[in-house]
C-alpha cells in the first residue's frame, strides 16, 4: 500500500518546481490575453520589443541574484551597484551624447570590475565577518552609492546626467542590432551559462547544499565561505552586465534610477519559485518571474493609456506587491503541504506495521 | 489550493483591469507627455493644452512622470510606448527628461505619428533622433529672447511713468548662468531697454553680472552693482531672485533706492512684490514663463499639421505680473509659489 505513496513522492521532487513554472507560464498567457483584450497594442511587434528590450536588464539582475538567495541569503546592493558602476565608468571616461567624446570602449571593464569588487566585498562580509546578509549588503547599497557619486563629482563636477551615447556600437552589441533586440540573445546564452553552473557544477551543488542546510555543508567538508564568497562575487558581476544593457537603452543617467530596482529583481526571483530560506533554485522561474514583472507593467501602462487620471506606475506597484507576497505564499503552501503529507503517511505505516 | 490562489490573483487583475479600460470609441486623441504632471507649472500647460483639442474636437491626454530626473526615463518611455499603441492618438506632444527614446521616435516616424517638442523639447537637443526617421515637426517653447523683451517692456514703461530716467540711467542685470536661458534673457531685456531709451533719447549705463551658480554668487554680483551704484537691476531667475531677496530685506536701507525686476515665479516673487516697497527695496514685477500658452500652442501646432496646414516653430515670451495681477495668475496656474 505505501509503495502506492510513489507518485505522491514523484510530484514532490521532480515536478515542484515544473509545475509552479507551469503555473507561471499560464499566468503570463492568462495576462498576455488580458492585457491584449484591453489594448491590442498590446501584442504589437513595436511593443512586444519594448517589452524584450525591458526586460534584459532585469533578467541579469535576477539571474545573478538566484545564485544569493540560493544559499539562503539575499543582496540589496544589486541595483545601486548596477547603476554606481555605470555612473562611474561614465564620470572617468568621459562620455558624452557623442560616440567620439570620451573612451566609450574603456567603460565595459570599469563597469564589469566594478560589480565584481562589490560581489566580493559583500561576499567577504557575509561569509567572513559574519554578518547578515541584509545588514552587509543594505551597507554596501548605501555605500556603493555614495562611493561612486562622490568619484563622480570629484572627476566630473557632477552625478547626475552622466550620458551616454544615444546610437552607436554600444547599442548594436546591447540592445538593437539593426532593430533586433540582440539583448534577449545575451538573456538566453547567460541563463544557459546559469543553467549549467547552477546544475551541473561543483559551485552550483554547494551553492544549493549552502542554502538548505550550511552546518551539514560544512561538515560534510565543503569549503561553506569560499563557496558564499563565489555567490556574491556571481550575483555583483552580473549587476554590473545588468548595468552595460540598462545604459545601453537609457543613456543618460542619474544615481537615483537605482533605488528600488534590486528589489524588483528580487521580486522576480521569488515569483519564478526560488525558495525564500534557500536550498532550491530555479533559473528558468528567475527568468519567467523577470518576465512576469515586465508584462503587467507594460500591460498595465497601456491599459491606463486611455487617460483614467491614475498613474500606471502606482498600480504597478501594488499589483506587484500582491503577485509577489502571492507568489512566496505559494511556496509557503507548497512546503506546508509537503510536510502534511509526509507525517500521516509515517503516522499510517506505524500503525498500519502495529496493526499487523 | 495553489492553483485556486494563483486563478484569483489573475482573476481580480482582469476583472479590476477591465473595469478601468471602459469603452473604445473613434475618438482622436493627441497625446502630450510632458516632464512632469503634478507642479503647478504643468497643470497651466495641461489646461492650455485641452483648451486647445477642445477647440478642434481633440480630446488631450497629459501624462509626466513623477519626478523631473534622469531616473523616470524608463516611466517615459512607457508613457510613449502607450502613446504609439494607441490607435486613437494622432500626434504626440513630447519633452523628454533623458535620452533612451531612440526606438520611440523610429516608431512614431514609421506610423506617421507627428511629434511636436515643447517646452524644453528632447533631451540633449535631440540627441535620440535617428537620421532620415525624424518625427519631429516643430516646437513650442518659451523664446527667452522675447521674455527678456517683455520684461524691459513693462519696466520701462514703469521707469518712464515714474519720471527717473535720466541720460546715463544705470541699469545692473544679475543673469543666473551663462547657458543659452541665461544669456537670452539678459540679451533680450538689454537690447529692449536700450532701444525704448534710444526711442525717448536717453542712454542707459548697462552692467552685466554674469555669475555660474546661486552658492552666494548672486549677492556677489548684488554687492558689485549697488557699489557701482546701480538704480536699476534685472534679475534673470527665481534662482537669483530667491538669493538677493533675503538681502534686501536683511538690508533694506542699504538697496531701498534701487529698483528691481524679475523672472520666473515663487514664493520670495510673491512675498517680495506684496510688499510693494514698504519694507524694503521695491520689486517692480516680473515675468513669469506663459505655461498656458506652451501648452496651448503646442497642441495646435499639432493639429495643424494634421490638418495638413503649413507649420513652423511657435517662441512664446511671457506673462508681465505685478501686484496688480499676481493673484489672479496664481488662480491661473501661471504664477506658482513652489
Amino acid at each position: 500500500m505505501s509503495n502506492k505513496k510513489n507518485p505522491l513522492l514523484k510530484t514532490k521532487g521532480l515536478l515542484a518546481s515544473g509545475k509552479q513554472n507551469f503555473v507561471i507560464i499560464l499566468a503570463a498567457i492568462v495576462l498576455f490575453v488580458v492585457f491584449y483584450l484591453i489594448n491590442p497594442g498590446f501584442a504589437s511587434s513595436s511593443n512586444l520589443l519594448t517589452m524584450t528590450k525591458a526586460l534584459v536588464p532585469y533578467a541579469i539582475l535576477s539571474l545573478g541574484v538566484t545564485f544569493v538567495i540560493a544559499t539562503g541569503g539575499i543582496d540589496l546592493s544589486i541595483g545601486t551597484v548596477c547603476f554606481g558602476s555605470a555612473v562611474l565608468a561614465g564620470a572617468l571616461c568621459r562620455t558624452g551624447v557623442s560616440q567620439d567624446e570620451g573612451t566609450l570602449w574603456l567603460t565595459i571593464p570599469i563597469i564589469l570590475s566594478t560589480g565584481l569588487i562589490f560581489g566580493l566585498i559583500n561576499g567577504l562580509l557575509v561569509a567572513k565577518c559574519k554578518i547578515a546578509p541584509f545588514i552587509a549588503t543594505l551597507g554596501s547599497m548605501l555605500f556603493s552609492r555614495g562611493l561612486t557619486a562622490v568619484v563622480a563629482e570629484a572627476v566630473r563636477g557632477t552625478s547626475s546626467a552622466i550620458k551616454y551615447p544615444s546610437t552607436g556600437w554600444f547599442q548594436k552589441i546591447f540592445t538593437n542590432l539593426n532593430g533586433f533586440p540582440i539583448g534577449i540573445i545575451w538573456v538566453v546564452v547567460l541563463t544557459v551559462i546559469c543553467m549549467v553552473v547552477m546544475y551541473k557544477t561543483k559551485i552550483g551543488r554547494y551553492i544549493l547544499a549552502i542554502g538548505s542546510n550550511e552546518e551539514a555543508a560544512r561538515l560534510s567538508g565543503i569549503n561553506t565561505d569560499k563557496y558564499k564568497i563565489t555567490a556574491y562575487v556571481i550575483c555583483g558581476f552580473f549587476a554590473s552586465m545588468a548595468a552595460l544593457f540598462y545604459v545601453a537603452a537609457n543613456p543618460s543617467l542619474n544615481l537615483a534610477a537605482g533605488n528600488g530596482m534590486e528589489l524588483d529583481a528580487v521580486a522576480g526571483v521569488y515569483i519564478g519559485g526560488t525558495s525564500t530560506t534557500g536550498g532550491s533554485a530555479t533559473i528558468i522561474g528567475t527568468i519567467l518571474g523577470a518576465m512576469i514583472l515586465v508584462i503587467i507593467r507594460q500591460g498595465l501602462n497601456l491599459a491606463m493609456a486611455g487617460g483614467v487620471g491614475i498613474s500606471a506606475t502606482n498600480i504597478t506597484y501594488a499589483v506587484t506587491g500582491i503577485i509577489v507576497v502571492g507568489a512566496v505564499l505559494l511556496d509557503v503552501l507548497k512546503k506546508k503541504k509537503a510536510t502534511k503529507v509526509k507525517i500521516p503517511t509515517e503516522a499510517k505505516k506505524k500503525t498500519d506495521s502495529v496493526k499487523q | 489550493m495553489k492553483k485556486i490562489i494563483a486563478l484569483l490573483l489573475v482573476l481580480v487583475l482582469a476583472v479590476s483591469l477591465v473595469a478601468c479600460a471602459g469603452g473604445k470609441s473613434d475618438k482622436k486623441t493627441i497625446a502630450v507627455i510632458a516632464k512632469g504632471e503634478t507642479h503647478a507649472f504643468w497643470q497651466a500647460v495641461k489646461a492650455g493644452a485641452v483648451a486647445a483639442g477642445k477647440e478642434a474636437g481633440y480630446e488631450v491626454t497629459f501624462q509626466g512622470p513623477t519626478s523631473e530626473s534622469e531616473s523616470e526615463v524608463p516611466n517615459q518611455r512607457n508613457m510613449v510606448e502607450a502613446a504609439l499603441n494607441d490607435p486613437s492618438v494622432k500626434a504626440i506632444v513630447l519633452a523628454t527628461i533623458g535620452t533612451g527614446f531612440v526606438d520611440q521616435l523610429v516608431a512614431a516616424y514609421d506610423k506617421g505619428l507627428p511629434v511636436v517638442e515643447f517646452d524644453s523639447g528632447l533631451y540633449s537637443n535631440g540627441a535620440d533622433i535617428t537620421a532620415g526617421k525624424d518625427p519631429t515637426i516643430g516646437s513650442v517653447a518659451t523664446d527667452n529672447k522675447k521674455a527678456g523683451g517683455v520684461v524691459a517692456e513693462n519696466f520701462y514703461a514703469y521707469l518712464k511713468a515714474q519720471n527717473v530716467l535720466v541720460n546715463g540711467y544705470k541699469v545692473g542685470v544679475i543673469q543666473h548662468d551663462a547657458t543659452s536661458t541665461g544669456i537670452d534673457r539678459a540679451e533680450g531685456f538689454i537690447e529692449k531697454i536700450q532701444e525704448l531709451a534710444k526711442a525717448d533719447n536717453i542712454t542707459l549705463e548697462i552692467n552685466r553680472q554674469e555669475k555660474q551658480n546661486n552658492a552666494g554668487e548672486y549677492k556677489l554680483g548684488l554687492t558689485a552693482l549697488t557699489e557701482w551704484g546701480a538704480q536699476a537691476i534685472f534679475m534673470t531667475n527665481e534662482g537669483v531672485v530667491n538669493e538677493v531677496y533675503p538681502e534686501v530685506k536683511d538690508n533694506a536701507p542699504t538697496y531701498k533706492d534701487i529698483l528691481f525686476c524679475g523672472f520666473d515665479a515663487g514664493t520670495n516673487q510673491y512675498d517680495w512684490i506684496k510688499d510693494n516697497g514698504k519694507t524694503c527695496a521695491l520689486l517692480v514685477g516680473s515675468v513669469a514663463q506663459d505655461s498656458y500658452s506652451i501648452g496651448y500652442q503646442a497642441v495646435k501646432l499639432a493639429i495643424a499639421k494634421l490638418n495638413n496646414e503649413k507649420v513652423s516653430d511657435v517662441g512664446i515670451g511671457g506673462q508681465w505680473y505685478t501686484t496688480e495681477n499676481i493673484d489672479a495668475l496664481k488662480d491661473q496656474n501661471i504664477f506658482y509659489m513652489g
